[in-house]
This record gives structure tokens, C-alpha cells and sequence, in this order.
């Protein structure tokens, strides 16, 4: 059984350097051109970088692209 | 991710700015509510652009309330409202509609036909008998009937041996094998002489049946009896015909006589060049000059067509010819003269191909070069007897019960 899903972990995709995609996630708590924060269960995920875009939003995933220098958990 | 912005497209969407202290809460109510937002970039300091579907658009204003954001519309994007702007240009519409209409009719047509696989029988010729059995550039091509055509064709051209027709999109492809024709050969049942081919002087004769006429040393000329198929029964019981087979080699002299090539024609261009520009479609043309007059005294004409087409297969009825006239010097450079009897006996050459070649001989006789080549092959030549007995009643020459 896949862990997000049975522990509700946040599930962190990344491509490269410019796209990463957050599942499982709660809410969006700060966005702006260098920093997306989002709250998860455990912790705060905490992107960093260059005319960082949210992609698509839903519900259940968020998919930041742009220029990642930094991915924190806070 | 494609059909995913084709689909956006298709069913619309808009652009809008969403202002407030707190644009991230007006996100996450969004989400939350199943409100689908895509692009979502910061543009100032409290402003967010996203973009959001004709559908979402119309849940939004509970949660801009709710987040304290005001939402503003700034572009409507996609299909419904490009038409909606658009509603009034009838003859846009009109435009539109015709092309598909065009498109979907045009590529239900064969426009090509493209024959190959033919060497001997002319292109011209095939493309007459295929058009008589119903297959030519513009007819529907739901109604031609393979079957029929392939038929006709086979016994139309007896030369033919083998037929083909694909078709595929407006092309039909139609591929051709050609009937190797067999060598004459004498019916072995029926009594016949041999006589030689032409003149020489006889090497070696090698009668597997028959009565042999000459000897080795003998000069024959062409029509000469060699052997003969009536052969005299020593106990007089009259004369008794076979079916004369052998070998007669022979040294004959094939005497061939070439022009030499003294001098050689250069065709130079002058740089000066007139283009003519044609437009086809259907069996129209539409020409793209006024002066048609080529005042060159001598050119070079190159055309080459462009047909408008869907991929490789779906040709459409227009095209563009393009026909290049370049104005050309002609001279006349002066051969080395042993570079001109090599070009002359290399011509002469072709002419006793395939015969063993025992010597030869070269002369000049004026501007012409003589070959004399002295050859060995087999002059053996088989014709049909002539029976004395037949000739007696009149008529059955061919009859053979004895």
C-alpha cells in the first residue's frame, strides 16, 4: 500500500531543478515569485527559487515550476 | 499535457487577477471546493493571475467573499468566445465551413496515378488502358473497381505480365511486371534444315541429326544448306525426314562502319534565364506570364511540378509548374583525334557484343572509321524442310507422320 495514502505523508516529485510536485498536501501558506510554502502533516515544505509559478492546483496536489534553488521542510 | 490545454481551449477559459492581502486563502478555498486553477503566478505585490474555467469562474464569487479578494476578469480565452467574437463574420463562418467541406470531399477523389515497374511498355500506353477500364485522376475512388481494372488490363496488354493497384488516400499506385517474351523455338516434331546465318568459313560441325552437307575448311554463304533434315535411304525406299539438329561454328567477318566523332557539342549557359509559372487545378491552368515567347535561339527547359498535398499520400487536385528556360551557348570543340577513334571503336564495339572475337581489324575510309572483326560463332539456323512429297499434292507442308 503506498505510504501517502495509508499515513497521509505528503508525496514530493521532482524534475530536475524547475518542477516539483507536492501530493497529499493541506494548504497553501505563503506564495509568492520566490517562495511557496505548504503545510503538510509532518511539516512545512518550504520551495525556494526564481519566478517559482503554481501550475495547477487542486485539492489533493500543487505543481510548482520555476527556478528551485531550495526545498526546506520547516 | 496537450489534451489537456486542447480541452481548456476548446471549452474556454478565463484569466483573472485576484487582489487582497491574502490571495494564498482564496487558493486554498479553491482547491478545496473543487475550483480547478492553473498558472497560477504572482503579478504585484497583492495580485495573483491565474487562470480558471468558465464553470469555476461562476463559483467564485462566494469565495472571494470569503478570502477577502477581489476577483477581477481580465481575459476570456478559448473556443465559446472566440466564435462569440466572431459571430457576425458570416462569410469567416462560410470560409470555414466550405474548407472542411472541400478538404473532406477532395480526399474522396484519386488525383495521382502513379504507375511503375514498366520498362518497355510506354507509361502512356498502361495510362490509356487503365483510364479505359475506369482509373484516372478524378474519378471517386469508393467507385473503382480493383478487380476489373487489374482484368482488363492484364488482357488488354499482352505484354503484361503481372498487376497491381494500391490505393491509398487520393493516390493509386499501380505496379507493373513485365512478360519476359520466349525465345522462337523450332517444334522439335516437325522436320527442318539447317542452313547458315550468314557467310564464313566453317571450323567445326557438330550434327546430332541429319546429313551433313559441308565440310570443316568449306566457305559458305548466308541460306547455304549445312545440314540437311532429308535424309536418303541407302535401300530405296525414298527419302525420310528428320528434325536436323547441330552445331555449325564458323569464322565469319562482321564488317562495321562508324562515323568518328571528331568533334563534340558543348552546351554552355549564358546566365540568361526566363521562368514561366503555372498553376493547375483540376485540368485547368492558370498561367502566371504574359510574354509565353522564348526568345532564345537555343535552351535548356527544366520543369518541375509542386503538388499541394496532405502527407505523402493525400494529394490534392492543385499544383504549381515551374518551367526554368536557360539560353545556351552552343560549340563545337575540336577531339583529339585518338580520343575520337576510341569513342568510334568503342561504338563498333556494341555492335558485335556477345560474339567471340578472334581479331581485328581498323581502316579509314574518309570520315568514317571501317571495323573488320573476325569472329567464330555458330551460324546454325534452323528452317523449315521443304518435302518434295508435299509439294506433290499442293498444300501440307507442315504434316509430319513420317
Amino acid at each position: 500500500m503506498p505510504k501517502e495514502v495509508v499515513l497521509d505523508l505528503p508525496k514530493l516529485t521532482v524534475y530536475g531543478s524547475n518542477q516539483a510536485t507536492v501530493e497529499n498536501y493541506g494548504g497553501i501558506i505563503e506564495y509568492d515569485e520566490a517562495h511557496v510554502r505548504l503545510k503538510t502533516n509532518v511539516k512545512v515544505i518550504s520551495i525556494s527559487g526564481k519566478n517559482l509559478e503554481l501550475k495547477t492546483i487542486t485539492d489533493v496536489d500543487v505543481l510548482v515550476e520555476g527556478d528551485i534553488d531550495k526545498i526546506e521542510y520547516e | 499535457m496537450f489534451l489537456v490545454r486542447l480541452a481548456n481551449f476548446i471549452y474556454g477559459y478565463v484569466v483573472i487577477i485576484i487582489e487582497g492581502m491574502f490571495p494564498e486563502r482564496f487558493l486554498n478555498i479553491c482547491a478545496r471546493r473543487g475550483i480547478y486553477l492553473w498558472n497560477v503566478k504572482k503579478e504585484g505585490k497583492y495580485q495573483i493571475s491565474a487562470n480558471i474555467s468558465v464553470r469555476g469562474f461562476k463559483m467564485v464569487r462566494p469565495v472571494a467573499k470569503k478570502s477577502r479578494c477581489r476577483v477581477i476578469l481580465k481575459k476570456r480565452r478559448g473556443l465559446p468566445f472566440y466564435v462569440f467574437r466572431h459571430r457576425k463574420r458570416k462569410a469567416f463562418a462560410l470560409g470555414a465551413v466550405v474548407f472542411v467541406l472541400l478538404l473532406f470531399v477532395m480526399t474522396r477523389f484519386i488525383w495521382v496515378v502513379d504507375i511503375s515497374g514498366n520498362v518497355e511498355v510506354e507509361t502512356s500506353r498502361i495510362e490509356k488502358v487503365l483510364q479505359e477500364a475506369g482509373l484516372k485522376a478524378g474519378v471517386p475512388s469508393m467507385g473503382v473497381d480493383v478487380w476489373h481494372i487489374q482484368n482488363t488490363v492484364m488482357t488488354r496488354l499482352d505484354k503484361i505480365s503481372w498487376i497491381g493497384i494500391n490505393i491509398k488516400g487520393t493516390t493509386a499506385y499501380v505496379e507493373v511486371r513485365e512478360r519476359i517474351s520466349k525465345p522462337e523455338i523450332f517444334p522439335k516434331d516437325l522436320p527442318c534444315d539447317i542452313v547458315a546465318s550468314r557467310s564464313g568459313v566453317i571450323e567445326s560441325i557438330d550434327a546430332v541429326s541429319g546429313q551433313r552437307l559441308v565440310s570443316i575448311g568449306d566457305v559458305v554463304s548466308g541460306g547455304q544448306l549445312l545440314i540437311s533434315g532429308a535424309i536418303d535411304s541407302k535401300a530405296g525406299e525414298g527419302v525420310r525426314y528428320v528434325h536436323a539438329e547441330g552445331e555449325v561454328m564458323a569464322t565469319t567477318w562482321h564488317e562495321i562502319t562508324v562515323e568518328i566523332p571528331y568533334r563534340e557539342e558543348i552546351r554552355t549557359r549564358t546566365g540568361k534565364s526566363k521562368s514561366k509559372h503555372m498553376l493547375k487545378f483540376f485540368n485547368f491552368y492558370v498561367n502566371f506570364f504574359i510574354n509565353d515567347r522564348i526568345s532564345y535561339e537555343n535552351y535548356d527547359r527544366i520543369s518541375y511540378v509542386k503538388r499541394l498535398s496532405i502527407g505523402k499520400n493525400l494529394v490534392l487536385p492543385f499544383s504549381f509548374h515551374y518551367d526554368n528556360y536557360y539560353e545556351v551557348e552552343v560549340t563545337w570543340r575540336q577531339r583529339d583525334i585518338n580520343e575520337a577513334l576510341e569513342l568510334a571503336g568503342q561504338e563498333a564495339f556494341e555492335h558485335v557484343k556477345g560474339i567471340q572475337i578472334k581479331n581485328s581489324k581498323r581502316e579509314l575510309i574518309g570520315e568514317k572509321l571501317k571495323v573488320t572483326y573476325e569472329c567464330l560463332e555458330n551460324i546454325a539456323l534452323k528452317k523449315a524442310v521443304i518435302r518434295e512429297d508435299a509439294k506433290d499434292n499442293g498444300k501440307d507442308i507442315r504434316g509430319g507422320d513420317n
